[in-house]
């Protein structure tokens, strides 16, 4: 089964909530790797599962096994930023804001179809994957972007 | 009673390639001695850009740019909790 859609993984919060251990998401050593459309996204995963894996990865020159770094995910290369702000409402909503992707001189021949914010910590874990929908994008010695619309990555919606 | 135009009334509302086709639009970094260019926007709303050295055709280079949206997840209470 192929993925169609984006989705936030369970490992994400459930790592949060007992603070017992955390994924930090706005660690610049986080990685965003790309993905055919046979990659098969599993949004349950636990920390233990799920982890980044090379199966269906997408790299080519100037994006490497493992993907790109946060800290170098911008134009120049410099960090895309990740940070949280909060919209006090009501509803109150949670905001995961970042600067857009661009990664200059890439040639990526193998059609992706979407990609994976993950941390290296707990083995792997993915945070989050960002469908892009389409019949799959390749690159040659060319830029391969991500505009983030209003700068936000997700929100989530708290109630209020 | 007036004749009526068949052809014409199944013209009506009828897009030739669709509302979710491709659109595509060209240029020229610079008038006169800039790389061509052409962009194309996918039914996503993703651009794929391909460049060419001038009169060389558009094959040199092809950037993507994906319009991404953002993300909405509810932690809220659902109705009845």
């Amino acid at each position: 089964m192929a993925w169609t859609a984006s989705g936030l993984y369970a490992s994400a919060l459930g790592s949060v909530l007992p603070q017992t251990s955390a994924i930090n998401w706005n660690l610049g050593s986080n990685k965003f790797f790309l993905t055919s459309t046979s990659d098969t996204p599993l949004y349950s995963s636990t920390l233990t599962a799920g982890v980044y894996a090379v199966t269906n990865e997408c790299t080519g020159t100037g994006w490497a096994a493992g993907g790109v770094a946060v800290s170098a995910l911008a134009a120049g290369p410099a960090s895309i930023s990740p940070n949280f702000t909060v919209t006090t409402g009501p509803p109150v909503i949670l905001n995961w804001n970042a600067s857009n992707v661009s990664v200059a001189t890439t040639t990526i021949a193998t059609a992706t179809f979407g990609g994976y914010f993950y941390t290296l910590g707990f083995g792997g874990a993915k945070i989050i994957g960002i469908w892009f929908g389409g019949s799959g994008y390749t690159t040659s010695a060319g830029t391969f972007a991500i505009t983030w619309s209003g700068g936000q990555i997700c929100t989530f919606s708290l109630g209020g | 009673m007036a004749e009526v135009d068949l052809d014409k009334l199944r013209s009506i509302g009828y897009l030739s390639r669709g509302r979710t086709m491709s659109r595509t639009r060209s240029g020229r970094e610079h008038p006169e001695s800039g790389k061509p260019y052409k962009v194309t926007r996918d039914e996503c709303g993703n651009d794929v850009t391909e460049h060419g050295a001038a009169g060389s055709g558009l094959s040199d280079r092809q950037d993507v740019t994906i319009h991404a949206e953002t993300l909405h997840f509810g932690l809220d209470q659902q109705a009845g909790g």
